[in-house]
């Protein structure tokens, strides 16, 4: 495949991302775009190798020019939403992704994703839990790969500087 | 050297001013404490607050209580205060005739007009016919899809449909031909089967236009005028939303009802008059204005109004152990505000806003038995206590060490209760008045017209400014101001309108704009504190003229509000008068006035 040149930041449509790590049931995912569907707001699906499922959360999010992301890793089994200011370690909603996961819960965490964009309250009945509640469950990932793509991203990252900065909002 | 404490019990704070007292009658205030009043004012359960304020007072300066010389109590004024609302008009519908509502998300535009049918009974449609189609709670979105196009296809006409959960978008972008959809109808089993009905969906930012139109609810059913009529409150209840559905049902009946809530008797000192509640608020406070000086107000037994009278006077026998024969309504203030109501029969939850009066009555009986409280101190404290004057003199004794005022002037206390107004002549003569409607009465109009059906929260509304969380890092006030923080807020927060509480900011469940809500806060304290404050300074100003005073010094725990001493500023400023907020010894603000009166007063006998 002949090299292409990344998109310039014209050619990225504003769409909520969707970092997606193998395998995700195309069940799960397709319950999380009916919530964008019927709020109304684009996203755009990207699959990626590896990454931890928050990581992969906030990468979307920072690439996303509407400041939202959803990570979905297969490997851990979770959902992560994402917001472009937002520390990577405190996203704002995990949703685990077994089988035994409520559709409902699923496409209200899409929607939950859309309605941060309109800037419009919350669903908190469902969609996954408010990651502060359950920070000390948070465990350091087991699989060694996942922690080798975390330390060769965070060097990356402070080899080329996070995010771009012309996307990043006025702070004042 | 003495000291002494001089202690105010009010309706819901117990304040107290402790003082040195030296044998030539000099007099230092020399520590001061408020807490919340224990129990109703004027009884013993009282004595709790009081020695827990005395005792906070008194920490600081490292003295015990049995070395007090004199505790001296506020002779209260036997006035209690309630409120209550009165609807006077209200919506019913009966057999389900409409759907109103704001589904964040419905699907489609435009309007359909068609008759109901079930989403199961689709093959059973007729051909040449149009329909409206009813996609009842466990059906799913793709399911419902396929099967009205399936039906479009196989030539069923399909003008619109009605469904539970909130699927109108994803439903309308499966299907071939977009159809309005209206969503999240929660009583969906109530919607009638086999009966003319239009549903009608608005672009976004945009509010429907035929439905909230009488005269188009009758084209399009083809009413004749005496039907006609009777939409009216369904057109009105329609306006301003996005989407909405109408279904004719045969026996439909919408009217809108006035509830007798009852008359009420003004005995003057000259006349008499009769006003009904459901003339509205101006009219009753026309007669009120017109047969003042008022002696006693009576409500018609049996009515709402008439149980409302009957509580207040109940509470004030019991509090001063009187028969409830005796204690006389002296005053009320009735304001017009609107309700939101839930229409009876509907199927979305909508409201439609009647018109409510809001009434406020005040009582006065002889004396609340504050010798008693003053006894019981005086047992468990072992130190001297007694009555040592009159609120109002005290009060405005108090406030006269605000700097920078001097008699003649007048305060206004503005309280939880009652709106007291006191007038102290160059001669030292005070006069004063009590009227009925105060902090109390804005928190149930706020209530009321916010439909919260929340007196704690509505109370917060009162007292705290508004905000909205935009993002999850910036609030925007409601002045417009934004404000930045540096750790996420709390999701729960966000897209939210929030009161900004001491305690943190409290999100409000509800759709409105913080203008709209802000708005409405205002209103009820101009409707209250503006008219009370003018209401009582016409009674206490010489030959009635609010003009003759000069200085209005504001008191009480409502002159701290973040907006009520400017709108009283604002109202009296036409009249050349001076009015702020106290500060009491120079450093209480408007606190403490009535306890730092007291010893003064106490100081100025031993001279």
């Amino acid at each position: 495949m002949a090299e292409k040149s990344p998109p310039t930041i014209d050619q990225i449509k504003p769409a909520v991302s969707i970092l997606i790590v193998q395998p995700v049931p195309v069940e799960t995912v397709e319950c999380i775009l009916w919530g964008f569907e019927e709020e109304g707001i684009p996203y755009e699906i990207v699959e990626t190798e590896s990454g931890a499922a928050e990581r992969i959360a906030k990468q979307a999010a920072d690439r996303s020019r509407l400041n939202v992301g959803i990570g979905l890793s297969g490997r851990e089994k979770k959902a992560v939403l994402h917001h472009r200011d937002l520390p990577e370690q405190k996203p704002l909603f995990t949703l685990g992704i077994t089988s035994a996961q409520r559709r409902s819960a699923l496409r209200t965490l899409g929607a939950n994703a859309a309605r941060l964009v309109k800037g419009e309250p919350l669903d908190l009945n469902e969609g996954g839990t408010v990651e502060s509640e359950d920070r000390q469950a948070a465990q350091p990932p087991d699989d060694l790969d996942d922690l080798a793509t975390i330390i060769a991203n965070v060097l990356i990252d402070s080899l080329k500087g996070r995010g771009n900065p012309w996307n990043r909002k006025a702070w004042d | 050297m003495a000291y002494i404490a001089g202690i105010d019990v009010g309706n819901n704070t117990t304040e107290v001013a402790v003082a040195q007292l030296d044998p030539g009658g000099e007099i230092t205030v020399v520590a001061s404490s408020i807490v919340r009043t224990v129990g109703i004012k004027g009884t013993l359960s009282n004595a709790r607050g009081v020695i827990e304020a005395l005792d906070r007072a008194l920490a600081p300066l490292g003295i015990p209580r049995k070395e007090l010389g004199m505790i001296l109590l506020n002779e209260a004024t036997p006035v209690i205060g309630d409120v209550a609302m009165e609807t006077i008009t209200e919506t019913v519908i009966t057999e389900s005739a409409m759907i109103g509502h704001n589904p964040a998300t419905p699907g489609g535009r435009g309007l359909g007009v068609g008759v109901t049918i079930r989403l199961d009974r689709l093959d059973e449609a007729a051909p040449g016919v149009q329909y409206i189609v009813i996609v009842p709670g466990e059906t799913d979105f793709r399911d419902a899809a396929a099967r009205i196009s399936g039906a479009m296809s196989s030539g069923v006409e399909i003008a619109g449909a009605i469904i539970r959960k909130d699927d109108a978008v994803l439903i309308n972008n499966r299907l071939h031909r977009p159809i309005p959809i209206v969503d999240e109808v929660s009583h969906i089993d109530r919607v009638p089967v086999g009966m003319p009905a239009a549903v009608e969906v608005a672009g976004p930012g945009k509010t429907i236009d035929k439905l909230s139109n009488p005269y188009d609810i009758a084209t399009l059913f083809n009413l004749d005028p005496e039907e006609t009529k009777k939409v009216v409150p369904i057109a009105r209840a329609l306006m301003g939303t996005r989407s909405a559905v109408v279904i004719k049902t045969p026996h439909g009946d919408i009217e809108e009802r006035r509830i007798p809530a009852g008359k009420i008797l003004l005995v003057g000192e000259l006349r008499k008059a009769e006003a009904a509640i459901a003339e509205g608020a101006e009219a009753i406070m026309a007669k009120v204005a017109g047969i003042s000086p008022l002696v006693e107000i009576h409500a018609e037994p049996g009515t709402n109004v008439g149980g409302m009278f009957e509580q207040v006077r109940k509470v004030m026998a019991d509090l001063t152990d009187q028969p409830a024969g005796t204690i006389r309504v002296r005053d009320i203030l009735a304001v017009d505000t609107l309700k939101p109501q839930q229409v009876l029969g509907s199927l979305a939850g909508e409201y439609s806003l009647g018109n409510a009066v809001g009434l406020a009555a005040m009582v006065e009986t002889h004396k609340l038995p504050m010798q008693r409280l003053a006894r019981k101190l005086e047992e468990e404290l072992m130190v001297p206590s007694c009555v040592g004057g009159v609120e109002a003199d005290m009060a405005i004794r108090g406030a006269l060490t605000t700097p920078g005022t001097k008699a003649p002037m007048a305060i206004l206390d503005l309280g939880g209760g009652s709106t007291d107004a006191s007038v102290i002549t160059e001669d030292g003569k005070v006069s004063s008045i009590h009227l009925a409607g105060a902090g109390d009465m804005v928190t149930l109009l706020i209530d009321t017209e916010l439909g919260l059906e929340d007196r704690d929260l509505a109370e917060k509304i009162k007292c705290y400014p508004l905000a909205k969380v935009e993002t999850l890092f910036h609030m925007r006030h409601e002045d417009g101001s934004v404000q930045f923080f540096n750790e996420p807020l709390d999701p729960r927060l966000f897209g939210r309108v929030v009161v900004l509480a001491e305690s943190g900011p409290i999100p409000l469940h509800t759709k409105e704009q913080p203008a709209r809500i802000a708005a409405v806060r205002r209103e009820a304290k101009k409707k209250v504190f503006v008219r009370n404050g003018l209401r009582a300074l016409e009674r206490v100003a010489p030959a009635g003229n609010i003009r003759l005073i000069h200085f209005v010094v504001l008191v009480g725990g409502s002159a701290l509000d973040f907006e009520i001493p400017k709108m009283i500023s604002d109202a009296l400023v036409e009249y050349g008068v001076v009015t702020g907020r106290a500060n009491v010894r120079g450093t209480e603000g408007p606190r403490n006035a009535v306890a730092t009166g007291l010893v003064l007063a106490y100081a100025e006998l031993q001279r």
